[in-house]
This record gives C-alpha cells, sequence and structure tokens, in this order.
C-alpha cells in the first residue's frame, strides 16, 4: 500500500510499531506517536486518533512488465527475492470515502473483468491469468462511463467504444486515452470483514455484504 | 519541515537497543562450564543507499530514523487498545528504510518477474521490490515533492 504521510498539509514521519491489530501491521508516527492501522490508514491511538491517510494510486505487477510501461523508472536500491505471495487467496479491497468493496481474486479472474460502483466511483477491476498482478481502473472516458468486458487480453466497452490492454488499461482503439489507475490494496478476506464491517464482497452474482444482512 | 539526514540516519536508534536486549538461554556444558548467550536484538538493515550509483531523484536524503526518546507511546501509557489489538515487537523492532535510495533500470539485476509496487506521479515511476518489502515492511519517500509512505 502507497500513503500520502500528510497531516493538515503537513509531512510526518511513519515507523513500525511492531504491533498487530486484525493481524495487520501498525504504524507510529515520529512526531506524536499515535498508532496507525496500515489497512484503513488511520491512527486508532493517540492525539491523532481518527486521521486518515490518503491512499495513493499503486500498482501491483512484475518488474519486467513495468519496465515496458515505464522504461525511465527508478528502482529501489534493495535486492529482490521471488517470493510466495499467492494472490489467489486474496481479495483486492477498492475504498472511496466511506464505501469500500473486496474483489476476490479467483472470483475476478474468472469473470474477466469486475465492474462496481463504490462511493459513486465506476471502477473495473481486473486480475491477470496467473494470479499474479491485479489492477484497478476507472470506468469515466471522456466524461462518460463505460461497461467493460473483457476479451482475450483486452477490455472493450460494452458501447464498442474504445478497447484498452487488460493489464494496464493501455487505449487500443477509441477515444479518451488510457484508463486512469485507481488505488487499491490486497487483503486476506477475513481481514478484510475485520475492518470493513460494512463493506461487501463483489461477486460475479453481485454485492455480498459483510454483515450478512 | 522534516528533519534530513544523511545515511547515518538508517543506523539503529542506540539509546532504544536496550528495549531489545533479550536473553537466550544456551546452556551448553563446555569443561563442565555452562555458558549463557545473550542475544541482542539487531535488526536487519541492509538495503539501500549502500551502492556508488544509488540516487534519489527528488534530491532527498531522507529523514532521521530517531524519535524521542520520550515519544508518547499510547500501548506503554495504557490507553485503551481496541479489541484485537496485539502487541508484538519493539517500535522498529522491523526497521523501516527511512534514506531510500534508487538506481536506474540499466543498474538492476532483478528478474523480470520479481513482484514490484509500481508508483508514479506526474511521469516519475518507482519500483519497490516485495521480495524486499516483506523484510523491511516500511519504505519513507518523498515522490516529486509528495510525501509518501510505502508499506508491506
Amino acid at each position: 500500500m502507497v500513503h500520502r504521510r500528510e497531516v493538515n498539509g503537513q509531512p510526518i514521519v511513519l515507523g513500525n510499531q511492531g504491533d498487530l491489530w486484525g493481524n495487520a501491521m501498525t504504524w507510529f508516527d515520529h512526531e506524536t506517536g499515535s498508532v496507525w492501522s496500515q489497512p484503513i490508514g488511520e491512527a486508532i491511538m493517540g492525539p491523532l486518533t481518527g486521521t486518515r491517510l490518503e491512499l495513493l494510486p499503486s500498482s501491483l505487477t512484475k518488474w519486467g512488465d513495468w519496465v515496458e510501461l515505464h522504461p525511465d523508472t527508478v528502482a529501489l536500491d534493495a535486492p529482490a527475492r521471488i517470493n510466495g505471495f499467492e494472490l489467489e487467496q486474496m481479495a483486492i479491497v477498492v475504498e472511496f470515502g466511506p464505501d469500500s468493496l473486496a474483489f476476490p481474486a479467483t472470483d475476478v479472474r474468472a469473470a474477466g473483468v469486475a465492474n462496481a460502483d463504490i462511493g459513486g466511483v465506476a471502477v473495473a477491476v481486473t486480475v491477470d491469468d496467473a494470479n499474479d498482478t491485479w489492477s484497478v481502473f476507472s470506468r469515466q472516458v471522456d466524461g462518460r462511463t463505460v461497461e467493460l468486458q473483457r476479451s482475450g487480453d483486452q477490455l472493450e466497452a460494452t458501447d464498442g467504444s474504445g478497447t484498452w490492454t487488460a493489464d494496464r488499461g493501455v487505449q487500443v482503439s477509441g477515444t479518451g486515452g488510457n484508463l486512469d489507475v485507481l488505488p487499491g490494496f490486497t487483503s486476506f478476506p477475513a481481514d478484510y470483514t475485520t475492518f470493513f464491517p460494512g463493506g461487501g464482497f463483489w461477486q460475479p452474482s453481485g454485492i455480498v455484504p459483510v454483515d450478512g444482512s | 519541515m522534516e528533519p534530513t539526514s544523511t545515511h547515518q540516519a538508517d543506523q539503529y536508534p542506540t539509546e532504544r537497543s536496550s528495549r531489545f536486549l533479550s536473553l537466550a538461554t544456551v546452556s551448553a556444558l563446555l569443561a563442565g562450564l555452562a555458558v549463557i548467550a545473550v542475544v541482542v536484538f539487531v535488526p536487519d538493515q541492509s538495503g539501500p543507499g549502500s551502492s556508488d550509483d544509488s540516487f534519489h531523484p527528488d534530491g532527498w536524503e531522507g529523514v532521521s530514523a530517531n524519535f524521542a526518546s520520550d515519544l508518547y507511546d499510547p500501548v506503554s501509557a495504557g490507553e485503551p487498545a481496541p479489541a484485537g489489538y496485539r502487541p508484538s515487537i519493539p517500535r522498529d523492532g522491523i526497521f523501516p528504510v527511512y534514506t531510500p535510495e534508487f538506481r536506474t533500470v540499466e543498474n538492476t539485476d532483478w528478474p523480470s518477474d520479481e513482484l514490484i509496487i509500481g508508483v508514479e506521479i506526474d511521469g516519475d515511476a518507482r519500483a519497490y521490490p516485495v521480495g524486499f518489502l516483506i523484510r523491511r515492511e516500511i519504505v519513507v519517500d518523498m515522490h516529486r515533492g509528495i510525501p509518501t509512505f510505502v508499506s508491506w
């Protein structure tokens, strides 16, 4: 996850609190010592309790694909290592304002693309065939909202107005440019229900509320 | 303004090291003597800023890893914690990257299928490898003047 570490327009420095809440990491800020919860980006104890950090757009992708899309990228000076991260057990969480939805990766992959509206924002979520990477796109194109469907490696607007690559949202045909990338993050479904009790799980058949109502 | 510092900021704040002293009793019979080993918690600080060809795209030198020794801690102060809160390891026991540095694509030897978190702001794209984030969990960065915070 990538956050903007800024409170009331002032940068703050965050470190690792080292505790767990809902099995997820916590931070502390060097300014007030408040304790923050990673999945919600919000201070849960201390003077800044209730303050939230803005989640910034980011991608979870493969280095090779990222370089192809951003040839001038820089890379953190750090050793890399293939890891045992398995997206298929996880859900992609998208959150706008008080509203959020979790998109189980395997369901999204089976459906090709998940169209949804979250807090008034029209989004589309995709997962690649290998269950390795995901993307969240805006469905606002040229000031209109499109519905997207999967066609091989591409997403196409159901009104025929354009096509884009499914992995990066790069425009292949039509007008309006590339799809905007929106913020999202991965979570185990159980953790999502802990942190977003008012949320819901996206399913091809509709939204299943976390609270079961 | 945030306090800035040089690479030395990545050095562990020694005044807090005492919190990480733990006694691992290793009983060994050596010439009839029981040997007690003291294990000091030393956070892994390998990583960014170590190579000659690294730099920061913003010219940013990072922030100090040191925080006030009397910095408020709601947990030790006894503030009520939300249900399910579990104290685990001390602050910065897993040591964040406070002074990140970067390399060009040409100077990076990651495999193409290495998972990364990619962030692009105003045409400035940066990649943070998941395999490294799993170990260090946090990178404090400045990205085109925007204070950013990458966590895993």
